[in-house]
């Protein structure tokens, strides 16, 4: 640890911001895959976790983060005086900073198993109307959730919703080319 | 429950500590705001009487508890025992309130993480208590851990309070006890 506490002054903070997202990342994919919850059900409930209470109390988001940091594998893995060491090490912006890259990946974690496990409830050209600009992503999503209502999957209709908040937390070019790639070639293979 | 002067005296130990237990917990601990808190105030008043030998304080509180008089309890419950058997009795009604508060605390646990929390800090919570129950962590840090996860709208300094009253409770139980508790009371 005393090794620790000189190297982490010296260390800028892209780096330390790297370190720290390597380690909540993995962490936070461990527990996930350990919850009940879906990838885009456990990222949606972390994001808002994270997001509610960042300028309200930064005690519980420091606790969370560090929680999934410690769950990281190997050497990955951060124990909490680590993380809080480094985290301290950043400023407010930075930190701010971290937190956008975080729910972004989060998010695109989410939005990515999401769309594997709903593909086959698109139609192809739903998917060609969202890509063309026709219709917006929510209501790609919200054609699902309809979907998933008519067929009395209510529990599928309110997981799903997940993606509408997700989506927020990714850009719209982004968001199309996951679509693009995770949806269009499984539709077209369908047709 | 209620016992005849007769009953006491001819009744064991068990009846002896659930009788005044049952009514420690009512006057006490029911409907009392932190019942886990009652229930370690209770346990330091009753050792402290006993630790220091002070029989007499010890049988007044008893004796209120039951709503006796004092030399009617002294005569008819506390003179009857033999030393052994008085040690035996404070042992286990100090064990059987500590499970009771220790009921109410994991209860408040269970309450903050899946009724006022739930979400990703539930889902949180029950890895915690699994990596309990499966033996990774010991109680005391799953007591800290699950704290510092939920309830984001309680303070540190309230949660350091609470993590205390838990640790300390845990001390007059042993761990079978604890671990049944926490697999029966800490469910979603």
């Amino acid at each position: 640890m005393s090794g620790m506490s000189e190297s982490v002054y010296e260390t800028p903070p892209g780096e330390i911001m790297d370190r720290l997202m390597k380690a909540v990342m993995d962490g936070w994919m461990r527990d996930m895959q350990n919850s009940n919850l879906t990838t885009w059900d456990f990222a949606a409930e972390t994001v808002s976790a994270l997001d509610l209470w960042k300028d309200r109390n930064e005690d519980s988001v420091v606790d969370l983060l560090a929680f999934f940091a410690r769950d990281a594998t190997g050497n990955l893995s951060l124990d909490k005086e680590e993380f809080v060491q480094l985290w301290n090490r950043l400023t407010p912006e930075q930190k701010e900073a971290f937190l956008k890259n975080l729910y972004h990946s989060m998010a695109l974690h989410g939005l990515t198993d999401l769309l594997n496990h709903v593909s086959g409830n698109l139609k192809l050209n739903e998917a060609k109307e969202y890509l063309s600009g026709v219709i917006s992503f929510r209501d790609l999503i919200q054609r699902l959730i309809e979907k998933y209502t008519e067929s009395g999957s209510r529990s599928e209709a309110e997981s799903v919703h997940a993606g509408i908040e997700l989506a927020d937390y990714v850009g719209g070019r982004e968001l199309k080319e996951l679509v693009r790639k995770i949806v269009l070639p499984k539709l077209m293979k369908r047709e | 429950m209620s016992m005849s002067s007769e009953t006491v005296e001819e009744s064991g130990i068990d009846e002896l500590v659930g009788w005044v237990a049952t009514h420690l917990e009512e006057k006490y601990m029911d409907g009392a705001a932190e019942p886990d808190k009652e229930a370690l105030n209770i346990i330091n008043r009753i050792l402290s009487d006993y630790n220091s030998h002070n029989f007499d304080d010890l049988v007044a509180f008893l004796a209120d508890a039951v709503d006796w008089r004092k030399q009617a309890f002294k005569r008819r419950v506390w003179d009857t025992l033999t030393d052994e058997e008085k040690a035996e009795f404070v042992n286990r009604l100090v064990h059987r309130i500590a499970v009771d508060g220790m009921i109410y605390y994991v209860d408040a646990m269970r309450i903050s993480a899946f009724e006022l929390d739930g979400g990703v800090r539930a889902e949180l919570a029950k890895q915690i208590r699994n990596r309990y129950l499966n033996g990774t962590i010991s109680f005391q840090d799953m007591v800290k851990e699950v704290w510092a996860i939920i309830r984001p709208d309680v303070s540190k300094d309230v949660k350091r309070e609470w993590i205390q009253d838990g640790l300390e409770l845990a001390k007059y139980l042993d761990e079978g006890t604890l671990k049944e508790l926490v697999r029966d009371y800490f469910e979603e």
